[in-house]
């Protein structure tokens, strides 16, 4: 599996370095400019987009049909999943990380250290990540690129369709939804306390990453290249 | 060794293999014991394919003419000596049947010809 | 008996279009075999099928006596293949990509593909991208050739290349099988490449297998018979494999040359065989007007 990690990072390298060259002038601008921003949604934000680069390197290998190379080398297809899904998770979360650091460090930054490196910034940038990569990475691995066009057309239908339901039945109730949700939240947190909090957490974000693995492992080998 | 393969030649080129080593063989240019080249060297370098040569050289085995030492390669065979002194002794048989057909013609007599034929015994030394 | 290296069983594989019927073929240890056919007739399919990218329908590959996906990465491991779109990224450089894929191959030899790229005279700083189809393939055949496989995949590897370094490459890959050891699977639809190295030779039409035998075979039994259309009736069904009409009579293409020259003596003319006339009479009629 390492293996297959390190031909990734030869391969995507100069790609990935503009990609965070990129992204990290995004984040500075968001770190300076926005004054009033909340560090969760600063975490929350960075997760979202550094979890986008594996999609990056699945249009790259789309594009010159490199997963015909992958496929080729003496690796399982288990293999080539269980390695996207390290690199990715990797990358995501050396990505908050520099975004952390970004944001505290960066001169006229908004954020303190202290402000991003707490526990709620922390865990809604591992959320983050996490859930979007649970969410991609199968797309990704069974389709390519066409994958995230499915997975955020999909996005958008169901949006449109529950608006619309929404609309029919006259309710707010996204928002009772997400208050409830965050209720919910809220609820767990206050009866098992801070650290069991996280802890189920991050019990509940590793099951997802798990599921998310099994599904990937089994759509890839039924993928014809 | 040489060997020359033609395409448009009727024969099979196997046979053309086989033909031109025994040919060789016998002429002596072969001697016994030497070496030849494995059944892949050659037909890599006549550009033929392994299985064509393997046949010829299965053909040339069965004939007695060649043999494969395992792990060490193909030889010309031993048991040449006899087969190639009788085809050799045919040859002078041949020849000596023409000269004596031209000395008749000329009317020459026996005595004659025993006496020529020491002469050139003890001048060949 | 030496387990062969690749052997094929009853291949299947439906698309929409195009369908890959009872293919099976035997490749043994330690020879080249050609798959010939013209293009779009499954030969690329069957590559594929073999390096298990696409799954079968139906039928079995088995390649050094193994099945073909339950050892997967263990038989990749010895086959070194090159296809005919080389897969490699445009904007990593040639020295990355081979490091890349070196990291697979235990038996990676460094100095051989440094020969090999020098004897090619590939560019390893440029990025893949600058390169021409032909230099493409030239790197993939590097790649392929350093890592001591025992067995070699190659889906169209000549086209694209030139004449003089397509004899080279033939007859490079005629030394190669020295080593008994080692076998080559090619797939092309370029016959006279075959004329140079084929051992056996297996020809596909329409995703079936027309014929699979060995040249000796095919020179040996196979020859086509020309003369006029008259011979037609006088020739034994059972060995017409293929006709084509033109305006000056009919080239049937036999499965028993030696029955045909017994038959005709002068009155027609029985060439061998060569790989094309396979490819283009085999059980197909053509009229020219």
């Amino acid at each position: 599996m390492r293996r297959v990690m390190k031909k990734d990072l030869i391969l995507n390298r100069n790609i990935m370095l503009i990609n965070g060259a990129i992204f990290a002038a995004c984040l500075s601008f968001f770190a300076i400019w926005e004054a009033d921003l909340p560090p969760r949604v600063y975490a929350g934000f960075s997760a979202f987009m550094v979890a986008f680069l594996p999609a990056v390197m699945v249009t790259r290998e789309d594009k010159f049909q490199a997963m015909i190379l992958g496929c080729s080398l003496p690796v399982q297809r288990k293999t080539i999943v269980r390695a996207r899904f390290v690199l990715s998770v990797g990358m995501g979360l050396v990505g908050v990380l520099g975004a952390f650091l970004l944001g505290s460090f960066l001169p006229s930054s908004s954020f303190t250290p202290r402000d991003l490196f707490a526990w709620g910034p922390l865990m809604t940038g591992l959320t983050g990540i996490t859930l979007v990569l649970s969410l991609l990475l199968p797309f990704t691995l069974r389709y390519g690129m066409k994958g995230i066009l499915i997975f955020l057309v999909s996005a958008q239908v169901l949006g449109a369709i529950l608006l619309v339901i929404m609309q029919v039945t006259q309710s707010s109730a996204d928002k009772v939804l997400i208050g409830k949700i965050l209720g919910a939240f809220a609820w767990i947190h206050a009866l098992v306390g801070h650290t069991a909090f996280n802890a189920l957490l991050v019990i509940f974000l590793l099951s997802t990453l798990g599921v998310s693995y099994l599904v990937s492992v089994r759509v890839f080998e039924r993928r014809e290249l | 060794m040489r060997i020359l393969i033609s395409n448009s030649s009727p024969d099979p080129i196997y046979q053309q293999i086989v033909r031109q080593i025994k040919g060789q063989i016998i002429a002596g240019d072969l001697p016994e014991g030497s070496p030849l080249p494995s059944i892949r060297k050659l037909a890599h370098e006549l550009q033929i394919s392994v299985i064509t040569t393997k046949r010829a050289y299965e053909e040339l085995d069965k004939e007695g003419l060649i043999d494969t030492v395992g792990g060490k390669g193909t030889f010309v065979a031993s048991q040449n000596q006899e087969f190639l002194r009788e085809k050799r002794m045919k040859l002078v048989e041949g020849k000596l049947s023409e000269a004596l057909e031209d000395a008749r013609l000329l009317g020459m007599s026996r005595r004659e010809v025993g006496e020529m034929v020491d002469l050139l015994w003890e001048e060949e030394g | 008996m030496d387990t062969p290296a690749i052997r094929i069983t009853n291949l299947r594989k439906r698309y929409p279009g195009f369908e890959l019927e009872d293919v099976s073929f035997t490749l043994p240890r330690g020879y080249v075999m050609g798959l010939v056919g013209p293009n779009g007739a499954g030969k690329t399919t069957i590559v594929k099928l073999i390096m298990n990218l696409i799954r079968p329908d139906g039928g079995k590959i088995n390649v050094f006596g193994l099945d073909h996906r339950a050892h997967e990465a263990e038989i990749k491991s010895r086959i070194g293949w090159v296809y005919d779109v080389p897969p490699f990224y445009g904007d990593v450089s040639l020295r990355d990509t081979k490091r890349a894929i070196a990291l697979f191959y235990p038996k990676w030899n460094e100095s051989l593909f440094n020969e090999l790229a020098a004897q090619f005279q590939l560019p390893l700083r440029k990025k893949v991208k600058r390169l021409s189809n032909g230099m493409r393939t030239k790197l993939a055949l590097a790649l392929a050739l350093s890592h001591d496989a025992d067995l070699l995949v190659l889906d169209e590897p000549t086209t694209g290349l030139d004449p003089v370094f397509r004899r080279e490459l033939l007859h490079g890959l005629s030394d190669l099988l020295q080593d008994e050891r080692k076998s080559i699977l090619f797939s092309t639809h370029i016959t006279t490449d075959l004329e140079r190295i084929a051992d056996f030779v297996t020809f596909i039409r329409n995703g079936r297998v027309t014929l699979s035998t060995s040249r000796e075979e095919l020179m040996e039994k196979w020859g086509v018979v020309r003369g006029g259309e008259e011979l037609l009736e006088a020739m034994d069904p059972a060995i017409r494999r293929g006709i084509r009409y033109h305006p000056h009579g009919v080239d049937v293409l036999t499965s028993d040359a030696i029955a045909a020259r017994k038959a005709f003596g002068r009155k027609a003319v029985v060439d061998p065989a060569s790989f094309e006339d396979i490819v283009v009479l085999m059980e197909g009629r053509e009229r020219h007007a």
